[in-house]
């Protein structure tokens, strides 16, 4: 197995003490993405029946972390009926290991991806009604991030914004 | 981190004085030994006189002697970490620090959330301007419990509860939260999160409009490193 092989496990209190010095790095991006894990964030969305995986090199040492929940939104009025969704809250990679590891196949980045979409796909085959779509909000400014989401086949939502000034991207599950 | 030679450690057995091991170094460990018992701190000093007295003690035995010599040179970060650097490099010093004293862990944890600095602000400034919790949930009309949770770093407040802080305590809302771009992103992907929500039209034709393919990703789970560990136990 390579080196630059993540491991996925289930964010826990206990696991606190494993992010001491975890940082997403200065950028706007990355202080709310470091505040989510670091804060209540993460533990709120977990409240609310999202999943959060924290995700480690062979070491221990933590690379990153995501998440992937459902949540239950209405069509506009008069239609008003509800339709679940799949999203991906948050995701976030220490910026020691960002742009890591050189190889593309292995990139940390890449691996998480793949693992929240995979994890959704997963989620989503078990339900009755599945979602139609995996959903994220996404920084506008945050070019990297985009471009990666883009790879992962998810397409930006024209005229949306969400909250503070926030782009949501759409990718649509395999039935 | 600085690269330097490694000092000699004292010989055990022998009763060497304090003044013959601090001989004992070389040069940059000498004046990087005296500089820190100048510069450190009361309760580092107090700790440093009191291995001192160890080992200049002619009761005490060399083991301890040499040990304390040791906890000395090591307090300093005179000593070699095990990649053979000298010196501190304190985030990683604070992550082995927390690892080994779980109080310390949560210190240092607490450090790095903008949630427990706000906290650490807003008892500051409550503390400053004489006003208790139960005065400030009145003044922005919320429960004495809330401001208890946000003070224990239980909750974090959105930022209409920042604002009516801010204005409650006459102070402005970046002293209690520097970078207020954070809750309100923080607040977008909460908002997010919330059941029940009617969606804009805009969200609605894209999320009606099926000419996206659909996806063609396949993947396996990652696998667990906790798992893995115990597995290796």
């Amino acid at each position: 197995m390579s080196e630059f092989q993540l491991y996925a496990d289930a964010f826990t209190e206990a696991d606190r003490g494993d992010l001491v010095g975890f940082s997403c790095g200065e950028s706007k991006s990355g202080k709310f993405c470091t505040e989510w894990i670091m804060g209540s964030g993460a533990f709120d969305s977990m409240n609310r029946g999202s999943s959060v995986w924290l995700y480690r090199i062979e070491t221990g040492q933590v690379v990153g972390y995501g998440s992937v929940g459902l949540v239950n939104w209405r069509w506009p009025m008069p239609d008003g009926k509800y339709t679940r969704l799949l999203y991906i809250p948050m995701l976030g990679i220490d910026q020691k290991f960002q742009g890591q590891p050189p190889d593309p196949d292995w990139r940390y980045s890449r691996q998480i991806m793949q693992h929240l979409v995979t994890n959704a796909i997963r989620m989503n085959g078990e339900r009755k009604k599945p979602a139609e779509y995996l959903l994220l909000l996404v920084d506008p400014t945050n070019e990297a991030a985009i471009r990666l989401y883009q790879r992962f086949e998810f397409q930006l939502i024209p005229d949306v914004t969400y909250g503070a000034g926030l782009s949501v991207m759409k990718h649509r599950l395999a039935k | 981190m600085s690269t330097t030679e490694t000092p000699d450690t004292p010989l055990e057995n022998t009763n060497t004085s304090l003044m013959r091991m601090i001989l004992s170094l070389h040069g940059n460990q000498q004046q990087a030994f005296f500089a820190a018992l100048t510069e450190c701190s009361d309760q580092l000093r107090t700790n440093s006189e009191r291995l001192m007295a160890i080992i200049d003690d002619p009761e005490s035995l060399p083991g301890d002697k040499g040990r304390a010599w040791h906890t000395l040179l090591d307090q300093f970060r005179l000593l070699p970490d095990t990649e053979g650097r000298y010196g501190m490099d304190l985030a990683q010093s604070e992550s082995s620090a927390a690892e080994k004293f779980p109080a310390l862990q949560t210190e240092v944890e607490k450090m790095d959330s903008q949630e427990a600095q706000f906290a650490d602000r807003l008892r500051q400034i409550m503390k400053d301007k004489h006003i208790t919790q139960k005065q400030l949930a009145e003044r922005v009309e919320c429960s004495q419990p809330a401001i208890s949770q946000m003070l224990n770093r239980k909750c974090r407040p959105q930022r209409s509860t920042l604002e009516k802080i801010a204005v409650a305590l006459q102070v402005d809302i970046r002293e209690l939260w520097p970078d207020i771009e954070v809750v309100d992103y923080l607040d977008s992907v909460a908002a997010f999160e919330q059941d029940g929500q009617e969606m804009s039209e805009a969200m609605a034709k894209a999320l009606r409009d099926d000419s996206q393919p659909r996806s063609t990703i396949e993947g396996k789970p990652l696998p667990s490193w906790k798992e893995r560990v115990q597995s290796d136990e």
